[in-house]
Parts: structure tokens; C-alpha cells; sequence
């Protein structure tokens, strides 16, 4: 520690003249206006007033953060009640399937639908053991990587319900077997879906087509 | 017209359809995967809610930027204390009355007031109080003050998420407590860093750049929050 403290009420202390301290916060304040609008802006809110974003790559980086918190926002008002029809009519013909997965002891796995938005999807599976789920869904067009989580749950061994997709895309579970034992899920689900696509780690995707 | 400004109405024209979007996205609040965590507790969770305070704290660069400020010409142990504690008495104040009295405000706005909390903190350090100021505000109150903002801040953002009104209270309180544990070790990483800085003749050189710095990424903080306000909200 220094012997000499700088007090804030002493001004006999001052070394700084005014135009200095105010030249800084005048170069404070471009800078900072500067960095907002150069990359900041195209970076966060996808605003792009001098381009430099589209140059530098940053604008991207914008629009994809705001399409996502876009469809963020859609998934969560997609639940509201009124929203959907008390019958919405479909050209196709109802389908049913009950398929059963073998998990490997400490393998996960996800199986998905293809739904339009406002499709409605039935359902009821169950584990021979205690397994771990997550339902979500991937909108189409959503950037690479993109899921949108609906219900998680630990060490459950059935559930059943219905699923509105609030939007286009492909909807379904992951189930994570955590036990050291194979296990099964079966699911039945009944719905206007046109596709199913089955994925496992380091395995190719299994497409299903529904007619 | 060129092809650039088509363009760039019709990203504004995105981001104006997109103005529902989830402001917790953008502020500097709970990040996703805690948020969702947050959401599913149902009664009293004191370990997790005291990490995610402390968490918040250690990772809130606008929090540590006002305290670096504060503390910039603060030699002593004693006013190091005195100051410290009158932000942990501001912010905590907020953050429980704001939680638990449901008192929220639009969160850019609370961000920017903490963003001028760093500029004007800046702006002292390098005397521009005294020079451009006939009174003197006493800094003490001004750090109380400032520190009723940042618990403010903090209170909205927890309210973003609907937490359980089972042991709410208890979950606060950790949470607070989680904030102090996290002020400390970020004190006592700045402090080290400052009073080995203090040693060297480069201090008092670089002290106004420095806080020319700090004033920049204020304004930043300002201008970033105020975008949010004005583009989304």
C-alpha cells in the first residue's frame, strides 16, 4: 500500500485539467459508439447500419441469434389455448405405429416425427427400465444445431399425452438408457405425420415413409 | 437505392417482427440451461441458488467493471470495507424487495442505469467531478445508490423466470448470499491485481487512461442496452 492516499474530497489533490478530462470522455464515448455500431449492433440485433457487419461476418451472427429467439417466441405462444381449430381438417389419412427400440446399456437415442404446424400428434411410451427423456422438436430451416425443448424428465418408465407442433419441423423424443442392462421403449403414436426419422449416435439415420 | 440498403430495411424489417423476442436472450441474465433449471425447482434449493448467485457475480462484467471503478483509488482496507458494504447494502435491499415484492422494471433500462454507473464511477476517478462540479456528491452515497440499481437489475432478472413461490424466500436469500460469496472472490482477485499494480511507477501514468477505458465500456454498456430497449422491447 502506498503511503500517500488519494482523497476524493481534497481538491488541492487534482492533477487533471479540464480540457484533458474532457477530451477522454469525449474519446470514451466515440469509441464506444463506434464498437456499438461497427459490431455490436450487426452482431446482436442484427442492424447493420454502415455494412461493416456484412463485411466482417457479424451481420450472420445477428440474424441467426434473432431467428432463433424468434422461433423461441413461437414455441412458447404455440401452446396458447384458442389458437387451435376444434377440427382441423387433413388430406391425409390418420396413421398409427407401435415400434419398439433396443438401447444399449448408457445408449440414447432419438426418434422424430415430421409435423406441420398445428399438427397433432397422440402418443403413449414405456421402458422396460427407468429411462431419462427429453421431447423437442427441430423447426425447418432453424439454424444447424437448433432445438427447441418441450419436456424433460429423469428415471421415467412410461408417458402418454398429445403434442401440437407449434411449428414445422420434426418433432419427437430422445430417450438415454443410464443403466449398465439393454433395455426397450415402445412407443405408439397416431397422427397425420408423413415421415420418421430414427437417429443413433455414429449410425446413419433411419428414415421411415409413411403412405 | 442500392442493393445494401434494401437489404439492410429488410433486416431491420426481421428484427422488428421479431420484437417478441425473449429479452433474456439479450440481456446479461441466467444463461439457458440454468434458466430452465431455475423454472423446474419447486421449494427450497439453497446450493444451486447460492452458485448461480455467485456465478452471476464472478461472470457480470458490468458489476465488476463498477467495482473496479470504486475501488480504483481506494488504498486503504478500511475504505475498501466501507464501500463494499454500502453496494452489498444497496443491491441486496432490491434484489430481496424486488423479488419478493414483485417489483420489476423493463430490464435495458435497469442494464443502461447500471452502464452509467460505471461511466460516472470513470468520470470521478479521473476528476471530472471536481472539476466540472461546484458541489462535490458524496461518493459513498453515490455507491449506495448505484448499488440499489444493480440488486434492482438482478431482482428483474430473476423475476423473468416464473419461479416457485415454495421457499422462495430461502431461494432469495441463498441467491443473495451466493452474490456476496461471488463479490468476494472477484474483490479479492481485483484487489491482488491492484496492489501489485500500486507498486509500480506505471500506476499513476496509466491510472486516467485506464479509467478513460473503463468510461468506454460504460458508454458501450449503455449504447448495447439501450439498442435492446429500443430494438426489442
Amino acid at each position: 500500500m502506498l503511503s500517500n492516499p488519494r482523497v476524493y474530497t481534497l481538491p488541492d489533490t487534482l492533477t487533471n485539467a479540464r480540457h484533458r478530462i474532457a477530451l477522454a470522455s469525449g474519446i470514451a464515448l466515440l469509441v464506444a459508439g463506434l464498437v456499438l455500431v461497427f459490431f455490436v449492433l450487426p452482431a446482436e440485433f442484427a442492424v447493420d447500419p454502415f455494412g461493416v457487419g456484412a463485411r466482417t461476418g457479424l451481420l450472420d451472427l445477428g440474424v441467426t441469434g434473432q431467428h432463433v429467439a424468434a422461433l423461441d417466441a413461437a414455441a412458447s405462444q404455440g401452446g396458447a389455448a384458442g389458437e387451435t381449430p376444434i377440427i382441423a381438417p387433413d388430406e391425409k389419412t390418420v396413421r398409427h405405429e407401435s415400434v419398439t427400440f433396443s438401447l444399449r446399456p448408457r445408449e440414447g437415442m432419438e426418434y422424430k416425427y415430421r409435423l406441420a404446424k398445428g399438427q397433432v400428434l397422440l402418443f403413449t411410451w414405456t421402458a422396460s427400465v427407468p429411462v431419462n427423456y427429453e421431447a423437442h422438436a427441430e423447426p425447418d430451416g432453424a439454424p444447424r444445431g437448433y432445438a427447441q425443448t418441450y419436456e424433460k424428465g429423469t428415471a421415467r418408465q412410461s408417458a402418454s399425452g398429445t403434442l401440437t407442433a407449434p411449428f414445422s419441423g420434426i418433432h419427437g423424443w430422445f430417450w438415454e438408457n443410464t443403466t449398465d442392462q439393454p433395455a426397450t421403449v415402445t412407443l405408439e403414436a397416431s397422427g397425420f405425420y408423413t415421415l420418421s426419422h430414427e437417429f443413433r449416435a455414429e449410425e446413419a439415420v433411419k428414415t421411415k415413409t409413411f403412405r | 437505392m442500392t442493393q445494401r440498403s434494401t437489404r439492410r430495411s429488410m433486416i431491420v424489417a426481421l428484427v422488428l417482427s421479431t420484437g417478441a423476442a425473449d429479452a433474456t436472450l439479450v440481456a446479461h441474465g441466467v444463461s439457458g440451461k440454468d434458466a430452465v433449471f431455475l423454472q423446474g425447482i419447486d421449494g427450497a434449493a439453497v446450493g444451486p441458488f447460492m452458485y448461480l448467485g455467485a456465478k452471476h457475480m464472478v461472470t457480470g462484467y458490468d458489476h465488476l467493471l463498477f467495482l473496479c471503478g470504486v475501488i480504483f483509488f481506494l488504498y486503504r482496507a478500511k475504505d475498501v470495507l466501507v464501500y463494499v458494504s454500502l453496494f452489498t447494502l444497496g443491491h441486496s435491499a432490491t434484489l430481496l424487495l424486488g423479488v419478493l415484492g414483485g417489483i420489476k422494471a423493463n430490464p435495458y433500462l435497469i442494464d443502461a442505469v447500471i452502464g452509467f454507473s460505471v461511466v460516472y464511477k470513470a468520470f470521478e476517478n479521473m476528476e471530472g467531478l471536481h472539476r466540472f462540479l461546484p458541489y462535490q456528491p458524496d461518493s459513498r452515497l453515490v455507491v449506495l445508490v448505484f448499488g440499489l440499481f444493480h440488486g434492482f437489475g438482478l431482482a428483474t432478472k430473476l423475476q423473468e423466470f416464473q419461479l416457485s413461490p415454495k421457499g422462495l424466500v430461502v431461494n432469495i436469500l441463498s441467491f443473495n448470499l451466493g452474490v456476496e460469496i461471488g463479490q468476494a472472490l472477484a474483490l479479492g482477485a481485483i484487489l491482488i491485481v491492484f496492489s501489485y499494480w500500486r507498486t509500480r511507477p506505471g500506476f499513476v501514468r496509466h491510472a486516467f487512461a485506464t479509467n478513460g477505458f473503463v468510461m468506454a465500456c460504460g458508454f458501450l454498456l449503455i449504447g448495447y442496452q439501450l439498442s435492446g430497449y429500443v430494438l426489442l422491447s
